[in-house]
């Protein structure tokens, strides 16, 4: 897979979290691992350099960035540090296991013309959802618009995915929105016409860990989501 | 503290628009244009045979314009386009398709406005429900390009992209100097904006709150005669392309 895919992990203040997922992505794949890199920008003292410095010392790629840059910043860092036509895209707090099975999941991506972005679940989660603008509600719903075998294509999938670099960073993901970034980059994505699914066969493992200081509800965020695209809210159901 | 910039107002625009065998297409432009706007500067570049010209058919109309007959039948819109800019006497241009129409949605003053405001290039306004803010990327290492939705940045009804409609404003000599490709008799329109957006690096956007009618008139079959396949073939070969991803997820090679 070296040739091929880049493992990009954007990791802040959950290092152990990080050390783990790499330990994981050697113990699975071995020499046939992906590139992996990491991009951190956490405080000095809980940067995984410093925390966990041989399991740094096990990435092909450490981009120490300045403090706090976000979420979307860094995935459109690592998108742009690296070059394998693949990226595979998981969040620190993710494990590879038995029921991942990378290469496979990369081979269905190749084989498929009409997949530019495909993902694993995240433990039994994450199952495919569309995304439908109803008024100013954006809505977004369990369900998909065509199956073959595992495969789902839909609009709206989780953090575990492998995708096309390229078209990865014609999307991008909105550098202004520190959390919100998600719905917002699924949603430009399927005004682009990117085909999005999930595979229902593999997954990730998720062990949740909130990183200190971290602050999930900022409103401010999810206001200028909304207003960017002329929205009042968005309803998950 | 910035030199505030100078504000542009209709008398400092050419209206310029090119046409061909639609007379009656071109005489509803000119007079919702006269409508809604006092005393409009207008060029209109025609490339129709004599029996089917603009100024043959409305002739009254025609009059309140600066109106040029080629010599040459059927130049491409290339050619017409060009004609058209190098034609105008004024600091700025707004381009027009001739199946366009003006009604009182096209704000000229906002679009002026928001032009002088964020110190843009080319500022398009919607085409009916088109003229959506698109963008143009390159994929596989620059070997294929993808034509898609989406806008890179927006600041109130005004969104960044890489490429507009074909009704828009800008300085006159930003577009004498791009030009359209002469060569490429249709396709044109990705070509143009591909170098106005990547090469040129101009300031593109759309003022999402302005638009034109785009009352597409069927008319003379004249671009699905023209070997479309050729002309877009062309166009991507230029600048590297073997192919060409449209917003359906369709590929095209060239």
């Amino acid at each position: 897979m070296r040739n091929q895919a880049t493992f990009c992990i954007k990791t802040v203040h959950r290092p152990h979290c990080c050390a783990a997922l790499v330990r994981s992505i050697h113990d699975h794949y071995g020499d046939h691992r992906p590139l992996i890199h990491v991009l951190d920008d956490g405080k000095p003292e809980l940067r995984f350099s410093a925390v966990c410095p041989d399991e740094a010392a096990m990435v092909d790629r450490l981009i120490e960035a300045e403090y706090d840059i976000g979420l979307s910043a860094g995935r459109n860092r690592l998108l742009d540090s690296g070059d394998t036509p693949i990226v595979v895209f998981a969040d620190d707090d993710h494990l590879v296991t038995n029921q991942t099975r990378l290469p496979v999941l990369i081979g269905t991506l190749n084989k498929h013309h009409d997949l530019d972005l495909l993902a694993a679940l995240s433990n039994n989660d994450e199952r495919p959802r569309m995304l439908r603008v109803d008024g100013r509600t954006l809505r977004i719903t369990f369900g998909s618009y065509r199956q073959r075998r595992s495969i789902r294509w839909c609009h709206y999938v989780g953090n575990c995915f492998v995708a096309y670099r390229d078209i990865l960073q014609a999307i991008r993901w909105d550098e202004s929105l520190k959390v919100e970034e998600h719905w917002d980059f699924f949603w430009r994505a399927k005004i682009a016409g990117m085909n999005v699914a999930v595979d229902l066969n593999h997954s990730f493992k998720h062990e949740h860990v909130d990183p200190p200081g971290y602050q999930r509800r900022r409103p401010e965020f999810l206001k200028a989501g909304l207003d960017k695209h002329g929205l009042e809210k968005v309803a998950w159901k | 503290m910035s030199i505030m910039a100078k504000s542009i107002s209709t008398v400092d625009i050419t209206f310029c628009i090119k046409t061909i065998h639609r007379p009656w297409s071109c005489h509803r432009l000119v007079q919702s244009l006269r409508e809604q706007i006092a005393d409009p500067t207008i060029v209109v570049v025609d490339d129709g045979r004599p029996e089917l010209r603009f100024s043959e058919k409305y002739p009254e109309t025609a009059k309140h314009c600066t109106v040029i007959n080629l010599d040459r039948h059927d130049v491409g819109v290339g050619v017409g386009r060009n004609a058209a800019i190098d034609a105008a006497q004024t600091e700025h241009i707004f381009l027009l398709d001739d199946d366009h129409v003006i009604t009182a949605d096209f704000h000229i003053d906002r679009v002026c406005e928001y032009f002088t405001a964020h110190e843009l290039d080319v500022l398009a306004v919607r085409q009916g429900g088109g003229g959506r803010p698109t963008m143009l990327s390159p994929l596989m290492n620059g070997k294929r390009i993808w034509m898609h939705r989406g806008e890179k940045k927006r600041i109130g009804s005004v969104a960044w992209c890489d490429m507009v409609s074909n009704a828009f404003l800008a300085r006159k000599e930003t577009i004498a100097t791009l030009r359209w490709d002469e060569a490429l008799k249709t396709y044109e329109h990705w070509e143009f904006f591909y170098r106005a957006s990547h090469l040129a690096n101009l300031q593109i956007a759309v003022a999402t709150d302005c638009s034109v009618v785009h009352a597409h008139v069927a008319g003379t079959g004249y671009r699905d005669l023209r070997g479309r396949a050729k002309f877009r073939a062309m166009g991507l070969r230029k600048h590297g392309f073997h192919s060409l991803r449209y917003p359906g997820g369709q590929i095209v090679r060239a």
